[in-house]
C-alpha cells in the first residue's frame, strides 16, 4: 500500500529509451536512447562522427574530450540523460570554415604523431584559449593534464600552444 | 647524392605531413572508426586463469541467446589453430590448455556489442586450474612444471671472445651487479580492432592495424586454410604501435567469425582487454661483472641475461639475441662473455618493443660504466672515450659493419652539453636535490644475419597522371608517409602535389618486409635510389617521343616535363597518351646484414647520446626530470618534424619506462589494468624542453644513406636518468621503476635524519 | 564491466524528497549518483552495477553556493553539486579558503573536475579535498527524509559507511594570521592525474612567542579514508619548534596514521612520506617566525 502510493507521487523514470535531443556542432539532433548510453558512443555510432575517439574508457586518457556547454569533458563519462538538451563541440565542428587556428598550429609544430589522442588534444587546447587567450605555461600543462599522447612526449603539442599563445600576444600589442 | 640537400635542413623547418590535415581534423578513418552494412560485433573470451588444462566448454546458452549470430571454439578454426611470427606456438582457440590470462578460449558474433559481452559470460568454461609458473628463474629448474614440449626455455644465446675469467685475475677494479628491468606496455592510444569484410567473391577483406601487411595476410591464410592471394590486409592507419601491433591479436577471430557468419565482423578492444591480452616488453634480470685496468681500459665483461617471455614465443628469441649482441654496447672490450635465456612462464607474453632488447642490456651496460667510473675516480665521460669504439672497429659481437663514427660523434657532442655544468639547485630545505648524468648507445637496423629481411618498392605513372609510390609499410604515427614524400620529391624532381603514395594494403603494395627495427626509412632511401634513374630515363623517353624534343633537353619537375623553363607535357597528358604500355619500376633488395654468420647480427648502426638533469625531492623520493638533451647520429635528416617528434616522443616513452610504467602482474594476473593504475607521462610528467641535436655525417665510404630514428631515442634515457640520481643523493639505481620507496628509505639513514634534527 | 550501456535504470528526481522516497523504496537496489566520474572506474572494475541509479543533478537546490556568518564566524557554503571545477572559478573560495582550492587543483584533471562533484568527492570518503575540509573542521549536511542535519565531517567519517544524501559541505573560514602555516600536499604515482599515494593537509600556527598554538592535520591517500592526525596534534599544542620537537612528531605522525599500502607503496613509505612532510613544513614555520 505504502509503495502503491509513493510510487503513484515519483516520477517513473524513462523506461529502456528515451527521447533526447542535443546540439552537435550547431545542428539539433534528436535520439531514442536508452538514457545510460555513453556520449561517445551517441556521437560515434549513432551520429557518425568517428573523430572523438575512445581508449581507456573511465576519462584516465582524453581521447574521448569533447566541449560540453563550453567545457571541456570526456564523452566516456558523460551518459545520455547527462547530454540531454546540452550543446556539445566535437572536432568536427572545429574546423568548418578551413583550419582552425589550433589545428594550424599542430600542423606546423608536430603537435601529433598517430593523430588518436588529437581530436581530444585539440579540444583541450581550445578549452584552455577559451579560458585564457594567452595562457602561461602553466595553464597550458594544467589544461592539457588529461589529455594522455605516447607519441610525442607532449614537445611538440606544448610548442604548438605556444605559438598560438605568442600570435595572441602580438596581436594583443598590436591593438595597443 | 640527394642527402647532401638533406644537410641544410633545420629542425625548425615547416613541413605539413601528408597525413596530417586529416588528422588534426579528426576526419582520418582509422580502421577502428570503420563501418559496414549489416556489421557484427565480436568479442573474446579470455582465459580465466594464467594456467590451466580446459576441462570443458558449453556454449550452448551462447549461442541460444537472441542476437548472438556465430561462436566460435577450437574446433571452429579452419587450418592451423596457432600464430606466432617466428613459430606459431599460440593458440587462436585454446583446446585443451591455458597458459597465460590473455589465451583465448572462445569468440562471439553478435548484433551488438553488448549482446556480444552477454554472450560471453554464457560460455561455460571448467578449468582445472595448474601451479602458475610466474618467476623465469624459477622455470628453468627442472622441477618447474613445463609449459611447453620442449620445456620452459624457449632460447638460449651466447658471445664470447677471449677468456674474461682469465682477465678478471689482472683487473685493478671490478663492478658486478644486477639489473631488474619492468615489463612495459606499449600503451598505444588506439587499442586493437579493426574489420572483417567477406566479399561476395569469396575472399575476405581485413581492415586492421598491423605492422607488416603481407605477415598478417601469411599468418591468417595458415589459420583459415585459405590461398594467401584470396586475403587483402589493409594494414593502415594506426593508432600507435611501437612493436605492439606486429604481432596478429584480434585478426583470426574476426576473420573466422566473418567467414562463419558471412557478414561483416567488427572488433574493437577495450583497454582492458588489450593490457590483458596484448604482448609487453620483456622483463629482464641481468647479471654483470665488468673489470678494469686503474688506466680505466674495461678488459672484461662478463653478462647474464634472463629474460621473462611469458606464455608464447612470438619475437622472444630475436628479442635475446638483440640483447646479447647490444651487451658490450659500443665499447671495445677484450674478453666477453654473454649469455642469454628466454623463458617461459605464465606471465602474459613479452614480444617485440620499441629498442627490442636493447633498452634493458643498456641501462645494465651503462650502469656499469658509471659505477666504474666512480669506483676508478674517473669521469664516466672520460671512461667512455677511453673504451669507446672507432669508426672501422668491428661490431659489438666481432662482426664486420658499416664503418661509423656515430659513438665517438655522440660522445663528443654530448660532452658540450650546457646541461652537464648548469649550476645546482639547492632549495631552502636542502631536500630537493639536483643532480646530472649522462649514458650512450649504439642500436642495430633491420633484422640481421640469418633472417628473411626483404625489401622492396615501386615507382609508376598511374592512370591518373599520378606518380605512384608504393610500399608495402604503414603509417602507425612515425611520419612514414612524410618521409616517403621528401625522399620522393627531391630524387624524382616532382612536386608534392604529382604524387600520390599507396602503402598498408596488400592488394595494392609491393613487398617492403615489415615496418619495424628502425628499417622503414632506410629502406624507401635505398629503394627509390634504386628506381629515380631507370624511372626518370623512361619518363622522360615517353616524353621525348610524345613531344619530339630530345631528352637531353628535357627535365622533370613540377606537373609534368619541361622544356627550356616551360610545362611542356603534364604528366597527366603523358599518362594519357602511354596508356596502353603503363612506366612501372619496382626493386626488390635485401636490408644489408652482416657478412659474418652472427644469427640476428647487425650491420647498420645509429648512437645516441643522453644528458638529463633531474630533481629528488628527498622527503618523498620524488624524481623529476627538469631536461633532457639527446645527439643522435643516424645519417641524414629526411623530414625534420618527423625525426624530432621520434626522438621527443621516445624519450619521453623512455621517462615513464624509469620513474611510472610498470605492468605489474601478481601471480600471473595483472594488476594494472588500465590507464588509472597503468601510468604513462602526462603533460606534467615531462621537461618542458627536449633539446635534440641530429649529427647527420656518415662516414665517407657508407653508402646507405639515412637510418630510421623510431628506436634509438628510447635507449638511453633510462641509464643517464639513474645516473643523475646517483648523482643528486648517492643512491645507485638498479631496478626500474625507479624505487622512490628506496630513495626515502636510504635517504631516511642519512640525509633526513640529519635534516631532521637541524633546525 | 559493462559499460556502453549501464544495466541500471536512471532515476532523475527534481528535489530531495523525492530522491529520498526513491532511496527508501529501491534501497539497496540503487544508489545516489551525481557527476559519476569514480563510479564509472569503479564498474570498469567490474563492481556491481546497481539497477536504479538515482541522478541529483537535477535538484537545483544542491548547486547552491553562498556565504554565511553564524555566530560571528563565517562559512562558505558548498552545494553537493558544485562541480570541481567550479570549486576553482569563485574568486572568492581562492581568496578565503586557500586550502580548498588547493587541495580541489590536485583531483583529477580539467574535463573530469567538470563532470564530478564535491559531494561525490566527498560521499566516496577517499576522496582528495577531504583531508582539507578536515583540517578546516568542516561540516556536511546530510537529508534524512525532514530535514538537513549538519554532521562534523571528521565523525561522518568515522561512522560505517552509509549511502547518505549529501546536500551540502559547510566550510568555516579561518581567519588566521599570516604568520600561520597552511598546507596541502597530495604526492600521487606521477605528477598529475594519480590517485594519491599520500594526501596530507595542515594548518599550524604559532603566538608571538613562538609558542603553537593551533595545530591541525588530516592524513589520507591511496583507499585510506583521511582521518585528524590528532595525538600529533596534541604533541605540537603549546610547544616550540626545536630539534627534540621535530624528531618527536616525526615518531608520532609515523606511529598515528595506519594507512594501508598496496602493490605500489607500501604503509611504511606513506607514513614515513607524510611525517617528512609535516616536518618539513613545520621548518616553515620556523622560518616566518
Amino acid at each position: 500500500m505504502a509503495d502503491k502510493q509513493m510510487s503513484s507521487s515519483i516520477k517513473l523514470p524513462s523506461e529502456e529509451r528515451m527521447r533526447m535531443s542535443i546540439f552537435v556542432n550547431g545542428k539539433k539532433k534528436e535520439l531514442e536512447i536508452h538514457p545510460a548510453a555513453r556520449l561517445v558512443d551517441i556521437l560515434r555510432e549513432q551520429l557518425h562522427l568517428t573523430g572523438t575517439k575512445i581508449s581507456c574508457g573511465i576519462g584516465r586518457c582524453g581521447a574521448c574530450s569533447v566541449i560540453m556547454n563550453g567545457r571541456l569533458v570526456n564523452a566516456c563519462l558523460v551518459r545520455a540523460y547527462q547530454a540531454n538538451e546540452k550543446e556539445i563541440v566535437t572536432i568536427e565542428g572545429l574546423a568548418e570554415k578551413g583550419l582552425h587556428p589550433i589545428q594550424q598550429a599542430f600542423l606546423e609544430e608536430g603537435g601529433f604523431q598517430c593523430g588518436y589522442c588529437t581530436p581530444g588534444m585539440i579540444m583541450a587546447v581550445k578549452a584552455i584559449l577559451d579560458q585564457y587567450p594567452n595562457p602561461t605555461s602553466q595553464q597550458i600543462v594544467d589544461g592539457l593534464s588529461g589529455n594522455l599522447c605516447r607519441c610525442t612526449g607532449y614537445s611538440g603539442i606544448i610548442r604548438a600552444v605556444q605559438k598560438l599563445a605568442e600570435k595572441e600576444t602580438s596581436r594583443l600589442d598590436s591593438k595597443c | 647524392m640527394d642527402y647532401e640537400e638533406g644537410k641544410g635542413l633545420r629542425l625548425k623547418q615547416v613541413c605539413i605531413r601528408p597525413d596530417g590535415v586529416e588528422k588534426v581534423t579528426g576526419h582520418l578513418k582509422f580502421l577502428t572508426d570503420l563501418s559496414f552494412p549489416n556489421m557484427l560485433f565480436a568479442k573474446i573470451l579470455r582465459s580465466e586463469y594464467p594456467h590451466a588444462n580446459i576441462v570443458s566448454i558449453s556454449t550452448e546458452k551462447a549461442e541460444e541467446l537472441p542476437g548472438v549470430r556465430a561462436v566460435i571454439t577450437s574446433k571452429d578454426v579452419l587450418g592451423l589453430n596457432g600464430f606466432g611470427l617466428i613459430f606459431p606456438d599460440q593458440p587462436v582457440l585454446c583446446k585443451d590448455k591455458v597458459r597465460f590470462v590473455g589465451d583465448a578460449v572462445a569468440a562471439v558474433a553478435a548484433e551488438t556489442e553488448e549482446i556480444a559481452e552477454a554472450a560471453l559470460q554464457l560460455i561455460e568454461v571448467e578449468y582445472e586450474p595448474l601451479p602458475v609458473v610466474d618467476d623465469p628463474e624459477q622455470a628453468m629448474l627442472p622441477s618447474s612444471p613445463q609449459l611447453h614440449p620442449n620445456g620452459n626455455i624457449l632460447h638460449q644465446a651466447s658471445y664470447q671472445s677471449g677468456n674474461v675469467e682469465e682477465a678478471f685475475q689482472s683487473c685493478d677494479c671490478i663492478v658486478e651487479e644486477t639489473y631488474q628491468l619492468p615489463r612495459q606496455m606499449h600503451a598505444y592510444m588506439e587499442t586493437e580492432g579493426g574489420v572483417f569484410v567477406p566479399e561476395k567473391d569469396g575472399t575476405l577483406t581485413v581492415y586492421a592495424g598491423t605492422q607488416h601487411g603481407y605477415k598478417d595476410r601469411y599468418q591468417l591464410a595458415r589459420i583459415l586454410n585459405m590461398p594467401e592471394e584470396d586475403i587483402r590486409v589493409v594494414s593502415s592507419p594506426l593508432g600507435g604501435s611501437f612493436g605492439g601491433k606486429d604481432e596478429l591479436n584480434i585478426q583470426p577471430y574476426g576473420a573466422l567469425l566473418a567467414l562463419k557468419t558471412g557478414f561483416p565482423v567488427k572488433i574493437h578492444q577495450t583497454r582492458r582487454e588489450s593490457v590483458r591480452s596484448g604482448i609487453k616488453r620483456h622483463p629482464m634480470k641481468i647479471k654483470m661483472k665488468t673489470g678494469a685496468k686503474k688506466n680505466g681500459k674495461i678488459i672484461a665483461h662478463q653478462v647474464r641475461i634472463i629474460a621473462d617471455t611469458g606464455a608464447y614465443a612470438t619475437l622472444g628469441p630475436a628479442v635475446l639475441d638483440f640483447a646479447v649482441e647490444h651487451a658490450t654496447g659500443p665499447y671495445m672490450i677484450p674478453n666477453i662473455q654473454v649469455e642469454g635465456y628466454s623463458v617461459f612462464t605464465n606471465n602474459g607474453v613479452a614480444g617485440e618493443f620499441r629498442g627490442f632488447g636493447g633498452n634493458q642490456v643498456t641501462f645494465a651496460l651503462e650502469g656499469q660504466i658509471d659505477r666504474l667510473a666512480v669506483k676508478l675516480g674517473m669521469s664516466p665521460l672520460e671512461l667512455r672515450q677511453k673504451n669507446l669504439r672507432q669508426a672501422h672497429d668491428p661490431g659489438p659481437v666481432g662482426q664486420k659493419i658499416a664503418p661509423t663514427d656515430g659513438a665517438q660523434q655522440v660522445l663528443k657532442q654530448i660532452s658540450q652539453s650546457k646541461l652537464l655544468n648548469s649550476c645546482r639547485k639547492q632549495d631552502h630545505n636542502g631536500l630537493i636535490k639536483t643532480g646530472v648524468g649522462v649514458a650512450i648507445t649504439m642500436h642495430g637496423g633491420g633484422l640481421g644475419y640469418g633472417r628473411l629481411d626483404p625489401a622492396g618498392g615501386r615507382i609508376s605513372l598511374n592512370e591518373e597522371g599520378k606518380i605512384e609510390i608504393a610500399f608495402g609499410f604503414e603509417e602507425f604515427g612515425q611520419g612514414l608517409l612524410a618521409v616517403i614524400e621528401q625522399i620522393a620529391i627531391r630524387a624524382i624532381g616532382c612536386s608534392r602535389e604529382d604524387l600520390h603514395i599507396v602503402i598498408g594494403d596488400t592488394y595494392k603494395v609491393p613487398r617492403s618486409g615489415s615496418s619495424t627495427a628502425s628499417r622503414g626509412t632506410s629502406m624507401v632511401w635505398q629503394a627509390i635510389q634504386r628506381m629515380k634513374a631507370p624511372f626518370q630515363n623512361s619518363l622522360l623517353e615517353r616524353a621525348s617521343q610524345c613531344t619530339d624534343v630530345p631528352v637531353s633537353q628535357l627535365k622533370i619537375g613540377e606537373k609534368g616535363v619541361w622544356h627550356q623553363d616551360e610545362l611542356l607535357i603534364s604528366y597527366k597528358e603523358l599518362a594519357k597518351q602511354t596508356i596502353d604500355k603503363p612506366l612501372i619500376i619496382e626493386t626488390r633488395f635485401d636490408f644489408p646484414a652482416t657478412p659474418c654468420s652472427i644469427p640476428g647480427g647487425h650491420f647498420l648502426y645509429s648512437f645516441a647520446a643522453c644528458a638529463v638533469k633531474v630533481e629528488v625531492d628527498l622527503a618523498t623520493g620524488f624524481v623529476r626530470v627538469k631536461h633532457l638533451e639527446q645527439a643522435v647520429a643516424a645519417g641524414p635528416v629526411i623530414f625534420p618534424q618527423g625525426y624530432l617528434g621520434q626522438i621527443e616522443g621516445g624519450s619521453v616513452m623512455a621517462l615513464g619506462y624509469t620513474l611510472t610504467e610498470e605492468a605489474l602482474i601478481e601471480k600471473g594476473t595483472y594488476v594494472t589494468e588500465n590507464f588509472d593504475t597503468y601510468l604513462i607521462p602526462t603533460i606534467k610528467d615531462v621537461p618542458l624542453s627536449i633539446d635534440i641535436t641530429a649529427i647527420e655525417e656518415l662516414c665517407e665510404e657508407d653508402e646507405y644513406g639515412p637510418r630510421g630514428v623510431g628506436e634509438i631515442g628510447t635507449v638511453a634515457v633510462a641509464p643517464a636518468i639513474a645516473m643523475a640520481i646517483y648523482d643528486a643523493t648517492g643512491i645507485w639505481v638498479n631496478k626500474l621503476p625507479v624505487s622512490r620507496e628506496e630513495i626515502v628509505n636510504k635517504m631516511m639513514e642519512t640525509e633526513m635524519s640529519k635534516w631532521l634534527t637541524s633546525k | 564491466m559493462k559499460l556502453k550501456t549501464l544495466s541500471s535504470k536512471i532515476w532523475m528526481p527534481t528535489d530531495l524528497r523525492e530522491a529520498w522516497r526513491l532511496r527508501q523504496l529501491l534501497q539497496l537496489e540503487s544508489h545516489f549518483i551525481a557527476g559519476g566520474t569514480l563510479w564509472q572506474t569503479k564498474w570498469e572494475k567490474g563492481a556491481p552495477q546497481p539497477s536504479h541509479l538515482i541522478s541529483l543533478e537535477n535538484i537545483k537546490i544542491l548547486e547552491a553556493i553562498y556565504e554565511k556568518e553564524d555566530g560571528g564566524q563565517n562559512f562558505l557554503h558548498l552545494g553537493a553539486l558544485i562541480r570541481l571545477a567550479d570549486c576553482l572559478r569563485y574568486p572568492i573560495i581562492k581568496a578565503k579558503w586557500p586550502l580548498l582550492t588547493k587541495a580541489v587543483k590536485t583531483i583529477a584533471a580539467p574535463a573530469v573536475r567538470n563532470l564530478g562533484t564535491i559531494g561525490g568527492n566527498v560521499a566516496s570518503t577517499i576522496g582528495d579535498a577531504i583531508p582539507a575540509l578536515l583540517v578546516m573542521e568542516a561540516k556536511i549536511g546530510c537529508f534524512d527524509g525532514d530535514d538537513i542535519k549538519k554532521i562534523d565531517l571528521d565523525h561522518w567519517l568515522n561512522e560505517e559507511f552509509k549511502d547518505d544524501l549529501i546536500t551540502e559541505i559547510v566550510v568555516p573560514e579561518i581567519s588566521a594570521p599570516p604568520s600561520y602555516v597552511h598546507f596541502y600536499q597530495k604526492i600521487g604515482r606521477r605528477e598529475a592525474f594519480s590517485g594519491s599515494v599520500v594526501t596530507i593537509a595542515g594548518i599550524i600556527g604559532q603566538n608571538d612567542n613562538g609558542t603553537i598554538d593551533f595545530a591541525r592535520l588530516a592524513a589520507g591517500g591511496g583507499e585510506n579514508r583521511p582521518r585528524r592526525l590528532r595525538i600529533t596534534e596534541q604533541l605540537l599544542d603549546g610547544r616550540k619548534v626545536e630539534s627534540a620537537l621535530l624528531k618527536k612528531v616525526h615518531e608520532a605522525v609515523f606511529s598515528e596514521f595506519q594507512p594501508a599500502g598496496d602493490a605500489f607503496f607500501s604503509a611504511d613509505y606513506r607514513r614515513r612520506v607524510a611525517a617528512n612532510i609535516v616536518i618539513a613544513e613545520l621548518k616553515k614555520l620556523e622560518e616566518k617566525d
